[in-house]
């Protein structure tokens, strides 16, 4: 437990101190809501319309678009590949270990979940209370269920964002790559649902982003929860993905040259 | 791996060492000591598996074959031609997190900032030059106590007052049992600094010699590099 505070106390001094970081903190506390109010504010009308439960249909959407729209994929690319390009990871391996770094990185992924899991909540609270005038109190126990629910859905969404960086090691690369791979995962799937008529999905972006919209599917609030966590498929597949970059970064050489 | 310290006056034995790169051999069955307050000096030509070395013996690359043993408990620090700092982080900050990092405290910053006069701990790293950034990273390998400092081209970019501070600093740490294996291509500093000097081409040791019989058998460093390249070639 003492380590798991001490990495996070590592990785909170970088954001507080980095001024690159900070800014891109300050960046996505102000933009977040705005964006994503504004993407509720829009389609508002016909989710009401075609739900059986708005509220969860509004929280899915502020999943996907978490997700896709570089918000949580950036701050593990940029925030881990720049550790990578500016060598920091082998001072941080110096000073501790292989193992000890990769830990850190997952405290790291648990962070920012926690951090984009607050600012999902505030921008569907806010959404709901200033923009839709709705009655947000009467979906107390939603809001409580829906805690547990994004941080999960966002922590296993980075832990394989911080796969792909731990393989490529390049912010820029992995970025591009982290742009391109879920398109790719929504296209096979998308195929694969008209051609054999299959819902099954294949890659492990749109596994996990359809973990939570999947689980609201034709049900009412009160039995998104159950739903949720019955499906332990994705779970197990991060959990593999994980082990197989873990072991992969224990063997591999890091950075070869000198300047 | 570790050897008993307490028996042993060895800081750390590499045997047998070697590492390919791209398919490419850059150390071949490299082996040598380091004793407890020894000043180790490494000569050889661009490309002939110095950084590399120093890479293996600070874990960011791994041997293909050979060992390296550390006696039990020692503290290693590093100064390698490369910027491990971030640039968009302060100096003091950057300093302070090289504590953290290493379970360190911050009070050591305090005492060392004075060894290069270091009076820009709030500018960011980037905007350094060179030299300061070179100082900022001797400074840093400093702050630890560690028994066996690796200095990879540790004069770059220092003015001359820097230069003279460092070698006095390596003289100061080395009384006090601080052991340095040190890459330089300054065969002048070299003489001044080091008990023993080793001779690496290609990826293999030509030469392992104690200075001061080297001296005796060249006048100087330089002469002596010569003449084992010379013979090497042949």
């Amino acid at each position: 437990m003492n380590l798991v505070f001490y990495f996070a106390k590592i990785e909170i001094f970088k954001v507080f101190r980095r001024r690159y970081l900070l800014f891109l903190l300050t960046l996505t506390t102000i933009a977040y809501p705005l964006l994503i109010g504004a993407f509720i504010s829009i389609f508002y009308n016909e989710i009401q319309f075609s739900s059986a439960a708005p509220i969860a249909d509004v929280a899915a959407m502020v999943i996907l678009l978490t997700t896709s729209i570089i918000l949580l994929p950036l701050w593990i690319t940029v925030f881990v590949g720049q550790e990578f390009s500016m060598n920091y990871v082998s001072r941080f391996i110096h000073a501790n270990s292989r193992s000890h770094y990769f830990f850190s990185k997952i405290v790291y992924c648990l962070l920012v979940s926690a951090y984009f899991t607050f600012l999902s909540l505030l921008t569907i609270y806010l959404s709901f209370r200033l923009i839709l005038f709705d009655q947000v109190n009467e979906h107390t126990t939603f809001f409580l269920q829906l805690v547990p629910q994004l941080w999960t859905v966002y922590t296993l969404y980075s832990l394989v964002c911080l796969s792909l960086v731990f393989l490529i090691r390049k912010p820029i690369l992995s970025t591009m790559l982290l742009y391109i791979i879920p398109q790719v995962d929504s296209i096979i799937t998308m195929v694969a649902n008209k051609f054999f008529d299959s819902t099954i999905r294949l890659g492990p972006f749109e596994m996990i982003r359809m973990l939570y919209s999947e689980s609201v599917r034709g049900y009412t609030v009160s039995y998104i929860s159950y739903s949720f966590y019955n499906s332990l498929l994705p779970f197990c597949y991060v959990l593999l993905i994980i082990i197989a970059s873990y072991r992969y970064f224990l063997r591999r050489d890091l950075k070869i040259m000198s300047e | 791996m570790f050897l008993n310290h307490q028996a042993h006056p060895l800081i750390v034995s590499i045997r047998n060492v070697t590492k390919s790169l791209l398919y490419k051999e850059i150390l071949k069955d490299i082996s040598f000591d380091i004793n407890l307050g020894e000043v180790v000096g490494i000569v050889g030509p661009n490309g002939a598996g110095k950084t590399t070395l120093f890479n293996i013996l600070t874990g960011s690359l791994k041997a293909d074959s050979g060992n390296v043993v550390f006696s039990k408990g020692i503290k290693l620090d590093y100064v390698i031609t490369r910027n491990e700092f971030f640039d968009d982080m302060s100096v003091g900050d950057n300093l302070k997190l090289r504590c953290h990092l290493s379970k360190r405290d911050i009070s050591g910053i305090e005492n060392n900032k004075n060894i290069f006069k270091i009076n820009y701990f709030d500018k960011l790293f980037y905007s350094l030059s060179a030299g300061m950034k070179q100082k900022v990273a001797l400074t840093a390998s400093f702050l630890g106590h560690s028994d066996l400092i690796l200095l990879d081209e540790p004069t770059n970019h220092l003015d001359i007052d820097s230069i003279i501070i460092l070698r006095d600093t390596v003289a100061q740490l080395k009384e006090r049992g601080v052991s340095f294996l040190v890459a330089s291509h300054s065969f002048s500093e070299l003489e001044k600094i080091c008990d023993r000097v080793i001779f690496i081409k290609s990826g293999k040791i030509l030469l392992d010699e104690k200075s001061t019989e080297l001296l005796l058998k060249f006048a100087d460093f330089e002469n002596a590099y010569k003449s084992i390249m010379i013979v090497s070639k042949a």
